[in-house]
């Protein structure tokens, strides 16, 4: 199996004119595993994708299901007891499985960089928003001329929609919205080539998420930078990614095209992860004993996966793969 | 006669507007602190620019006698003049508790922090010395040393203090430090490739003023204690201070040959410092807060 193949590259129909070289990310047989008194276990088995240059690739799943272990393997944050037991994670051609703390200097927030989960508390409330936006950038260019670097903080914030009194405000002046555009501007200080968002709209209001989303697929588009949009609102997903990944226990059970994944489902897991989604037009049974059914036969269906296993993914259509026998 | 008994609306006006430019943390409870625990020494500094030092030795007024208009404060029963020596003595006072304050929450603030935020051995090493300085009673190693030493200065004797008391500050540091660490705004300052000396300082401490703001309040405030604890038993300083007149009000029979006039001074003067300190610490709160500072410094 060429490593084409495995990324879910494959050369064949739509997906033809790209080449690996338009991996921004590889990620291959990625093991991640936590030990604990009662032995170790394993959060991420065997998992295999690859993001494209300027793509949005979605990450959806369950909580527990190894989204945010993926996540903080590839931010090189896999700390003891946690640790990667094998695979690769390639960034634009570069290893980054075992690389030393100072050799993660030039690569974290300048290529690869992270909008958090719960903007909430990922500002220091004593610091103006400036300030941390300009801590970020002399932490990576050195020192700055003053006027310069506010300068750039300015553009910065106008970039993710925020007027320029903000350079000056302490994040509880900001609202939530607000705080999270903030955290984007920061994500974006460094123009890194892969932004990795955890849940990034988590903790707001649903008009405000739908707002602070579409910023980060501004930014996202004029920066030419790349997403993984890590979360479990499969609406949103639907909405903003080109690709999605279903995981389950640590493992893919279905990637391909967003529209595709949608619209044909393969997997009867993925199949039923999107029917649970409430639509406001109202489905084929949207009563309340309707949704608890549904939770049900899914909880049946990762009942069932953890049974029986999760085969290797193969492939069903062009770009399209799907863990099924 | 001709005031108005409703404030008319100018009034209130100009109240708004005259809270409008104080800064917020300019409270009632701050500057009343500060006058409780700077007025003795504003008044020992003045007075002892016009009494005549004299009148510290023995015999320089009659032997224990009530105050009177010659002798204010009274004299004691060596004939020592009271207000000289209150206005002599209550200067070192404050040198002892803050020297001795500033030092052991400078160095307990830095282990505090240095002990919180690198965790593992560094953590383990200083925690147990931490540990151990907190341990050993203050006031009885205080007893041993200065017994040992004999005669120091109050400046000696404010090292000493500092050395006994600095690990209340770092203990109470470290277990906010603990907790801080793990905010994500630190988690993301440590993946933007923060130093950690950057984070220490830039992040961390300014989030722990208000801390460090009371731990120095409470370290002045022991520090004098112990001070005055040690010259109670004829121990420590042989400079005059608050705590060597109490120690001469108590040998010399103050409180049963009720001779209030020894005793009282000195006491209501340590009483009005540690209220004066308490209501600081309170008021410290609103200038480390940028919540209750709010515009103050934007206008």
């Amino acid at each position: 199996m060429t490593a084409d193949a495995r990324t879910g590259m494959h050369a064949q129909g739509s997906a033809g004119d790209h080449t690996p070289d338009d991996l921004v990310l590889s990620v291959e047989n990625l093991a991640v595993s936590y030990g604990s008194a009662a032995g170790r276990r394993r959060a991420v088995d065997d998992l295999t994708f690859g993001v494209r240059r300027a793509e949005t690739y979605g990450l959806v799943g369950e909580s527990g299901s190894g989204k945010s272990s993926t996540a903080f393997a590839i931010l090189g944050l896999i700390k003891p007891p946690g640790r990667i037991d094998e695979g690769r994670i390639r960034l634009e051609g570069m290893d980054l499985v075992g690389l030393k703390p100072d050799e993660w200097r030039p690569i974290r927030w300048r290529r690869v960089s992270l909008v958090p989960q719960g903007a909430m508390n990922a500002l220091n409330p004593v610091m103006r928003v400036g300030e941390q936006i300009g801590d970020a950038i002399e932490a990576h260019d050195g020192r700055q001329d003053p006027a310069a670097l506010r300068e750039r903080i300015v553009g910065l914030l106008d970039s993710v929609g925020l007027p320029d009194r903000v350079v000056r405000a302490y994040p509880h002046e900001l609202s939530g919205g607000m705080k999270q555009r903030a955290c984007i501007a920061m994500a974006i200080a460094l123009e890194p080539a892969l932004i990795i968002a955890d849940e990034p709209t988590s903790a707001l209001d649903v008009v405000v998420q739908r707002a602070v989303a579409e910023t980060l697929m501004e930014v996202k588009r004029n920066l030419g930078a790349s997403v993984i949009l890590i979360g479990h609102d499969l609406a949103l997903q639907a909405q903003l990614v080109d690709r999605l990944g279903v995981m389950y226990r640590g493992r893919l059970v279905e990637t391909g095209p967003s529209r595709e994944l949608f619209h044909r489902p393969q997997h009867p897991y993925t199949e039923l992860l999107i029917r649970s989604v409430p639509s406001i037009r109202g489905g084929d049974d949207d009563s309340l004993t309707g949704a608890a059914r549904r939770a049900r036969e899914l909880a049946a269906a990762a009942d069932e996966l953890a049974r029986t296993g999760i085969p290797p993914l193969r492939l069903v259509g062009p770009d399209h793969l799907v863990a099924l026998p | 006669m001709d005031a108005p008994l409703v404030a008319g609306p100018e009034t209130v006006q100009r109240a708004a507007a005259a809270r409008r430019r104080r800064p917020v943390w300019l409270t009632g409870s701050f500057v009343l602190g500060l006058i409780l625990l700077f007025w003795p020494l504003v008044a020992a500094l003045t007075i002892g620019l016009v009494v005549d030092p004299r009148g510290l030795r023995i015999g320089a007024a009659p032997v224990g006698s009530a105050p009177s208009a010659l002798h204010p404060f009274g004299s004691d029963n060596a004939g020592r003049d009271l207000l000289t020596l209150l206005a002599v003595g209550t200067p070192p006072t404050y040198v002892i508790g803050f020297v001795a304050g500033f030092l052991a929450t400078a160095f307990g603030t830095i282990i505090g922090l240095i002990s919180g935020y690198a965790r593992g051995a560094t953590d383990t090493v200083l925690r147990g010395i931490i540990d151990v300085t907190l341990g050993i009673p203050a006031l009885a190693v205080a007893i041993i040393v200065t017994a040992l030493l004999g005669s120091i200065s109050t400046g000696q004797l404010a090292l000493i203090i500092a050395v006994l008391i600095w690990a209340f500050p770092a203990r109470q540091i470290r277990s906010q430090v603990l907790s801080l660490r793990e905010q994500q705004y630190v988690f993301i300052s440590r993946l933007s490739n923060q130093g950690s000396l950057s984070i220490v300082f830039r992040e961390l401490l300014p989030n722990l003023l208000p801390f460090v703001m009371a731990s120095l309040v409470a370290s002045i405030s022991f520090a004098i204690l112990l001070a005055v604890g040690l010259q109670l038993l004829s121990l420590g300083s042989s400079d005059p201070t608050l705590g060597l007149v109490l120690q001469l009000a108590i040998t010399g029979g103050a409180l049963s040959r009720g001779m209030w006039w020894w005793w009282l001074p000195p006491a209501l003067v340590l009483i009005s410092i540690f209220i004066g300190l308490f209501l600081l610490s309170t008021a410290v709160d609103r200038l480390a807060n940028p919540r209750l500072r709010e515009k103050a410094d934007d206008g």
